[in-house]
């Protein structure tokens, strides 16, 4: 191929590459939020504390999406070495009572909905099971969605 | 006819004893009402000397938040060193209440008190707990309140609850349903003022004082959970 051929060719490919790689981006991340919250779903089962300390994310319980939203170029910030941090003493600390609510109240949810908001580091995820359903929230930090917890 | 007489007799003597008996109860309800309007007052203005407005509970977004829990302890001192950092170092140092929301990446959950004098919002400067933000687990926040021309005029309160982990799905719109909801205000506050009163020399001592601080407080999983309105009072 001539290469005047390759350079005409070249920037339509990227275009399309661009497109595509936009197009997937949504329903792969909604898809890497269900993962995630699945991981988490097991990890309650087997108690796992190292794993549930990675994926939740211990936010100010009256923090709304709106505050969320504002707070997370700054959570974007967090190094992963101050991440793993955080995980080590949360896994320390975490005991089979603190555990067992939530396994209690998560257990049996699916995720129905899941909607990307605020360029795709936060999501909101309707959760449901057999009589019941909540509104979740989840935020992906250092590439991982974690499900936020309300801290008070 | 004497019979009606001594009837007659008898009927005013227990006339004179029903007036004497209605005055009695008269006097005791206006004792009791001045008696509580007093002790009311004085609580009242015990409030406002150690610098809060009305509401005794913490508010989340204030002035519109909702009332979240109530303030239960206070220290009071004499110079500036009774502030919210230097209580928080005691309890990090002194009480192994070493966990502190503010040093994590994610942040605090940020509460409001209403200060007296000026009505204004004053958001805690400091807090503890032992154990980690998603545990369950006491906790407590300090704010700062101290005001000028009461007597002792550095005070910090604080509202020590415990945390407890739920699942639920009765927040109020906007409230992370996985999280924290606060079942119990007693035990830690009494848990702190034993530890604190413990550490002897200047903080030996406490003294109570009830005020008006004991609505049932409704949680997330639609509990509601109430101070006994009892507010301890240490040296800070």
């Amino acid at each position: 191929m001539r290469r005047a051929t390759v350079r005409r060719l070249l920037v339509p490919i990227s275009f399309a590459i661009f497109a595509v790689g936009c197009g997937a981006g949504q329903p792969i991340d909604a898809q890497a939020v269900r993962r995630s919250f699945s991981k988490l779903q097991s990890a309650l089962d087997s108690q796992d504390a190292q794993t549930i300390c990675r994926l939740l994310a211990p936010i100010g319980q009256a923090s709304s999406l709106a505050v969320l939203q504002a707070g997370m170029p700054q959570l974007q910030r967090m190094s992963r070495q101050q991440l793993q941090g955080e995980i080590e003493d949360c896994a320390r600390s975490l005991r089979p009572s603190d555990i067992e609510p939530l396994k209690r109240g998560l257990t049996g949810l699916s995720l129905r909905t899941v909607a990307l908001v605020h360029d795709h580091d936060l999501a909101t995820a309707r959760a449901v099971s057999a009589g019941r359903s909540l509104n979740l929230i989840f935020v992906k930090l250092a590439g991982e969605w974690r499900l936020a917890f309300g801290n008070r | 006819m004497p019979r009606r007489r001594y009837d007659a007799v008898r009927a005013a003597g227990s006339g004179r004893r029903g007036a004497s008996a209605k005055l009695a109860l008269l006097c005791a309800v206006v004792a009791l009402l001045v008696g509580a309007s007093v002790a009311s007052g004085t609580s009242f203005n015990l409030v406002k000397r150690v610098g809060l407005y009305s509401g005794y509970t913490t508010h989340s977004g204030c002035p519109q938040g909702q009332p979240i829990d109530p303030i239960n302890v206070v220290w009071s001192g004499n110079t500036s060193a009774t502030n919210p950092t230097t209580i928080a170092d005691v309890f990090s140092s002194r009480l192994a209440w070493t966990h502190n929301d503010d040093d994590s990446p994610f942040g605090p959950d940020y509460q409001y008190v209403i200060r007296y004098p000026g009505h204004y919002c004053q958001r805690d400067q400091a807090q503890r707990a032992d154990d980690c933000a998603i545990c369950n687990r006491d906790h407590i926040r300090f704010f700062p309140t101290y005001i000028t021309g009461y007597g002792s005029p550095f005070h910090v309160v604080g509202d020590a609850h415990h945390d407890e982990n739920v699942v639920s799905t009765g927040c109020l719109h906007g409230i992370i349903p996985v999280g924290h909801i606060s079942s119990d205000f007693n035990g830690p506050r009494n848990l702190v003022v034993r530890k604190w009163t413990a550490l002897g020399g200047g903080y030996s001592g406490v003294f109570w004082r009830r005020w008006r601080n004991d609505q049932p407080l409704r949680q997330c999983d639609g509990s509601y959970h109430s101070s006994n309105g009892w507010v301890a009072f240490l040296h800070g």
